[in-house]
């Protein structure tokens, strides 16, 4: 095999290597950790010696149950010595220590038949194994280890589901999408831990609940064990408890816990009931879960938004002190109730900062509230509302454009649930009047974005709006017909998946991370593979006595790397401190990133710019090499300038990128680019391989035109979601969706029209250099003829 | 040879832009779903079969009370020998309709084009006991009589009149297999409300049936109704506690006489386990540790709630601390299982709504 076939197989192999790795190493993680089933035998262990003690009471022979109750603990303990013990110790060592003490307990329960003592203990077992759970998980994400966390958040317990939210397992998500990239340890880490504290906060709370549900049946074994549990729970919140209430607080919850079992057990319902409310009034300031900047920004926007709606649809539905039109009432006392409900999470982030704003916020709260109950003047509501939005703006820095597509999607949203809510309660004149003013919000100026993007998928939105799509209803016939509460449930709810999918098209464009890995891994090649081509060249002579002179070199080049690696991270901390600019941030990053493509682009295809280029490090060199003094520093600035100039090319080009899909998802695809070219780069100096420069500069060049396309596809259309282009929609025209993610072409004059303008302009440039090329040959060639003459 | 140098690198880099692709989770493998639907249509015909078995019996019923002229004394006086043998038929037809709904409900309540049938057939309550969650439909009965809202057919309308649990949708109590006692169900029901909730329950059937054969099934609703219905447990468990099957004779229930809730339960969890052995494989592929442990679910609540059944079955008469224990770690291993399904979802790309 020779050497170029040698180097096309190993490129190959080390890129579908690097695809496999971390596959292969997670599964053979996991195989070995089974933390929730072991936890799980344990847990029904201990529910069937609880069913042993249960049929005791009716057998005529309880002792044979005793016996039966006791095997199985006694089982569930060696389990848990044999499978978790170690584990267990080495994570979390109270957690081992309240497990022990209740395993032991359990065996004396069993045996002496003491359902209350046995459901205790079962209680303890359970939430302290989820406690190790909760200890491990986070350790392990915290030690990047996220096989190892992906094992331990197996072993949970989850928020139910309400009438209007799904169950879902958020830090399960946090560390697929760690470890897809598309999220960074910092936040994957926030994001499982507000989860499981948000969840565990609820089941304390829940089993208070339900302990004073048992204690008012009598039931003793029910309550028993939901009094075990709470001190697992307050085990597991003890530490974020500590840090927002104090040690104090935190010690007289554990106090009141150990007394309300002692109760329990014994069954003292009133001092039950009294302890009860002592933990829930010890608990009334905590909240559980912490906000990400970007979270704390999200539902400020949210607060913003919904806080200035509520005068406008008051003001609607009052005259003279009377409400005159019920349905815009209810609107804007959906939208404070949604105003209130973000206020109350955001209220500890903010009392942190500024207590006073926030306890003013509250109080104007309150005070439209009661405002609008009583019928008052829609002025005050203004007063209040005006009052609320500057206080958001100041504690909690962020402003909102109420014109953008992002709050015409929200609203729209909330409108639609407050139509599915008037359809329960059999108030269709409502709804109608909602679905209204739902599509007027829509219509206002979204409507036309999505029509230009993807009209059949506005013309589906349409639809769901109005007299249906084929054989689906729209909401128009659905409301007219007065169907029935689930029906037009259904509409609203394909009508939600359609206006997510038209958000997306509108506010991201083509962010699909492969994509973007793709692009990335393609630019980093070719411009690493160009500076290995001038690195090459210029060191080719250095071989013998002048092999020595390779090293300033090499010294010049990593400095280049390091210092590409600081403008990137520059650079991510200008961005980061724009972000606040949103889409507009992008739409001028993309736009600069299009003029650096263009103008590389234009070098690439020019045989000019190669040779000039080269012929320039050349002379460089040899001025350096000749050089007496400062020969060292001279050849590393060399070095240094050949690598670091595609470096900062680069970085500028990867930032459109960044804000697209996220640091993570962007450094994966320079690490698939950069593997190439390190092979390329080993193959080139220690093999000294010669490599077909040419045909990878061609090649490469050739993907890179693609990405131009789509990056100028992308790039229009950021500019129209914001405004700043105009749009025309080519008629009778639908474009596949695959085609606007992979290539960004959507189906607008301005978008097709610019992308293959962009290309002509590129490959017309070649041409025109290359006729210019030919004129001055042909000029040359005949000026001697004409003095011959 | 530059050329085949230069097409293998090509080939390289759209490896690793494949291998991409593939390793995503966010994608959707062919994967056939009618196994779902099929089911679905199976249990639906069965139940047909049987409502149409208990329209014709009741329809007769009707005939001999309007020759009685409704007088529900001499009808039994002159009727008791085809009494007798048809009004326990009708009560097999019913139990066995209702069984056969139970099987596919959970893929009726929890897809949301089709749960509408589950209101309105077995899941909703009356205008009475809840106007802003009662379902707007009218019940007419051969006399002319209208009922608004009277809730779902199945518990509020002819259980009652098959098995005598409201007094006013009694005839008359008499002793039907002639054992000298009159027990739970041995009734003649008020002919008016028996036909007309029969001829209800028929027709509603029928339209399932025709909403069933319409519908595509998606991988959406398939997780939903796995996310949506497999909560359900701690709802079914409560009105299981205050049945007659736990409460005894104090049940001051109208409802759940005939068959015991835990066979409804049993019957949702066997449909649920359906539908995710026909995704199993896709979540599998995706993440088989989370296929795992959803399997693992389905083997444990499974033989569980039908060794609760067969205990109940062999005559254990739990209490209801006993009734709540069961109940609660029921609900307690379902959540768990839906949060999982849902895990599922989000990792096969697809958004579940509730609507």
């Amino acid at each position: 095999m020779r050497r170029t076939q040698k180097f096309a197989l190993i490129l190959m192999l080390a890129t579908v290597s690097l695809m496999f790795l971390p596959a292969q190493s997670r599964s053979a993680h996991a195989e070995q950790r089974e933390y929730w089933q072991v936890a799980a035998q344990i847990n029904d262990l201990f529910f069937e010696a609880q069913s042993d003690l249960f049929a005791a009471g009716r057998a005529e022979n309880p002792a044979e149950h005793f016996v039966s109750a006791h095997d199985k603990i006694e089982q569930a303990d060696l389990l848990y010595q044999d499978a978790l013990k170690a584990d267990v110790a080495n994570i979390a060592p109270d957690a081992d220590t309240a497990i022990h003490t209740a395993l032991t307990s359990a065996l004396d329960a069993a045996q002496n038949g003491e359902g209350g003592a046995l459901a205790l203990a079962r209680g303890q077992v359970w939430t302290n194994l989820l406690y190790a759970g909760y200890s491990g998980a986070l350790t392990d994400l915290q030690h990047d280890n996220l096989a190892g966390a992906a094992a331990w958040l197996r072993l949970r317990e989850f928020r139910p589901s309400t009438r209007l939210t799904l169950v879902a397992d958020l830090a399960a998500q946090a560390v697929a999408a760690l470890n897809s990239g598309s999220l960074d340890a910092e936040d994957a880490v926030l994001r499982v831990r507000n989860d499981l504290n948000d969840t565990y906060y609820f089941h304390l709370r829940d089993a208070l609940n339900h302990l004073e549900d048992a204690a008012s049946k009598n039931y003793g074994v029910r309550a028993a064990e939901y009094a075990g549990q709470l001190q697992g729970y307050a085990a597991i919140l003890r530490d974020d408890m500590t840090a927002k209430l104090g040690e104090g607080a935190v010690s007289d919850l554990q106090t009141q816990v150990t007394q309300l079992q002692q109760h329990t057990l014994a069954q003292d319902w009133s001092a039950v009931q009294a302890d009860i409310d002592a933990i829930r009034a010890g608990l009334t300031n905590y909240q559980p879960v912490e906000f990400s900047r970007a979270q704390i920004e999200e539902r400020g926007r949210l607060l913003y938004l919904f806080i200035s709606l509520i005068h406008y649809e008051y003001s609607q539905g009052v005259r003279n002190g009377e409400i005159t039109a019920p349905i815009e009432i209810q609107e804007a006392t959906t939208f404070r109730e949604q105003a209130q409900a973000i206020f109350e999470e955001l209220r500890p982030v903010m009392s942190q900062t500024d207590p006073t704003s926030a306890d003013r916020l509250a109080e104007l709260l309150a005070q439209m509230e009661t405002t609008m109950q009583a019928v008052g003047e829609p002025g005050v509501i203004k007063s209040y509302e005006n009052e609320a939005l500057a206080i958001v703006e100041d504690a909690l820095a962020v402003k909102v454009d109420l014109n953008d597509t992002e709050s015409a999607f929200i609203v729209t949203k909330t409108l639609l649930d407050d139509l599915v809510t008037s359809v329960r309660a059999g108030r269709y004149d409502d709804a109608e009047r909602t679905r209204l003013e739902a599509y007027g919000m829509l219509e206002a100026g979204t409507e036309k974005l999505i029509f230009a993007f993807d009209p059949q998928l506005g013309a589906e939105i349409e639809g769901l709006f109005w007299l249906g799509n084929g054989d689906s209803d729209g909401l128009a016939t659905a409301l007219a017909d007065h169907r029935p509460a689930d029906e037009i449930a259904a509409i609203r709810a394909e009508l939600g998946k359609k206006m997510n999918e038209a958000q997306v098209l509108i506010g991201a464009g083509a962010n699909e991370p492969n994509v973007i890995i793709f692009n990335t891994a393609t630019i980093v090649f070719r411009e690493g593979l160009e500076a290995v081509v001038i690195l090459a060249a210029l060191m080719a002579s250095m071989v013998a006595d002048r092999k020595k002179q390779r090293l300033p070199m090499v010294v010049g080049v990593g400095a280049a790397l390091v210092a590409t690696a600081l403008t990137f991270w520059l650079a991510q901390i200008l961005l980061s401190s724009l972000a606040r600019f949103g889409q507009r941030l992008e739409a001028v990053v993309s736009l600069i990133a299009v003029v650096v493509l263009l103008v590389i682009l234009n070098w690439f295809f020019h045989k000019l710019y190669w040779t000039g280029w080269m012929a320039r490090f050349h002379r460089h060199k040899k001025k350096l090499v000749s050089a007496e003094v400062g020969q060292f520093l001279g050849l590393a600035l060399l070095g240094f300038s050949s690598v670091y100039r595609e470096g900062f090319e680069t970085v500028l080009f990867l930032q459109a990128l960044v804000l697209d899909a996220g640091v993570a998802v962007v450094l994966e695809g320079v690490a698939l680019g950069m593997a190439g070219v390190i092979i390329v780069g080993v193959l080139a100096f220690k093999f000294q391989t010669r490599l077909p420069y040419k045909h990878m500069l061609i090649v490469t060049g050739v993907l890179i035109l693609t990405v131009l396309f789509m990056m100028v596809g992308n790039t229009v259309h950021l500019l129209q979601a914001v405004g700043w282009l105009p749009i025309t929609p080519i008629e009778h025209l639908n474009t596949p969706y695959w085609l606007g993610l992979w290539f960004g072409v959507f189906p607008t004059w301005q978008g097709i029209g610019l992308q293959f303008g962009a290309v002509a302009f590129v490959i017309g440039s070649y041409y025109a250099a290359e006729m210019l090329k030919h004129r001055k040959r042909n000029h040359r060639s005949a000026a001697p003829q004409r003095s011959m003459a | 040879m530059k050329r085949i140098v230069s097409l293998l690198f090509v080939m390289a880099l759209c490896t690793v832009g494949v291998m991409k692709v593939q390793a995503a989770p966010r994608h959707q493998a062919n994967i056939d779903l009618t196994p779902i639907k099929t089911y679905a249509q199976d249990q639906s015909a069965l139940m047909k079969e049987n409502t149409e078995m208990l329209r014709a019996i009741a329809e007769r019923y009707y005939q001999l009370a309007e020759a009685a002229e409704f007088d529900y004394a001499a009808l039994w006086a002159n009727n008791q020998a085809e009494l007798s043998g048809m009004l326990p038929v009708a009560q097999t037809a019913w139990l066995t309709a209702s069984n056969a709904y139970e099987a596919q409900e959970g893929i009726i309540a929890g897809v949301p084009t089709l749960a509408y049938y589950d209101t309105w057939i077995d899941a909703g309550p009356s205008g009475e006991e809840s106007p802003d969650e009662a379902l707007d439909w009218t019940l007419e009965l051969p006399d002319g009589t209208q009922i608004e809202q009277p809730g779902n057919i199945f518990s509020y309308v002819t259980e009652p009149a098959l098995y005598g649990t409201i007094p006013a949708y009694v005839g008359l109590e008499v002793d039907l297999d002639g054992d000298g006692e009159i027990a739970l169900g041995e009734v003649l029901p008020e002919a008016n409300i028996f036909l007309g909730g029969v001829i209800a329950l028929d027709d509603a059937t029928g339209e399932m049936i025709e909403a069933i054969e319409a519908w595509e099934p998606t991988l959406e609703d398939a997780f939903t109704a796995l996310v949506v219905m497999l909560p359900t447990m701690s709802e079914y468990f409560d009105q299981w506690k205050d049945s007659v099957f736990v409460s005894g004779e104090a049940s001051a229930q109208p409802y759940f006489v005939a068959v015991s809730r835990l066979s409804d339960i049993i019957g949702i969890i066997n449909g649920l386990n359906i539908t995710y052995n026909v995704v199993a494989p896709l979540v599998e592929n995706a993440n088989p540790d989370l296929h795992a442990q959803i399997a693992a679910g389905f083997e444990d609540l499974v033989p569980y709630l039908d060794d609760l059944y067969t205990q109940e079955q062999d005559g254990t008469v739990f209490t209801a601390e006993e009734a709540d224990f069961y109940g609660t770690e029921a609900q307690t291993k379902a959540e768990a299982m839906a949060a999982l399904c849902a895990q599922a979802a989000v990792e096969l790309g697809l958004e579940l709504e509730l609507g």
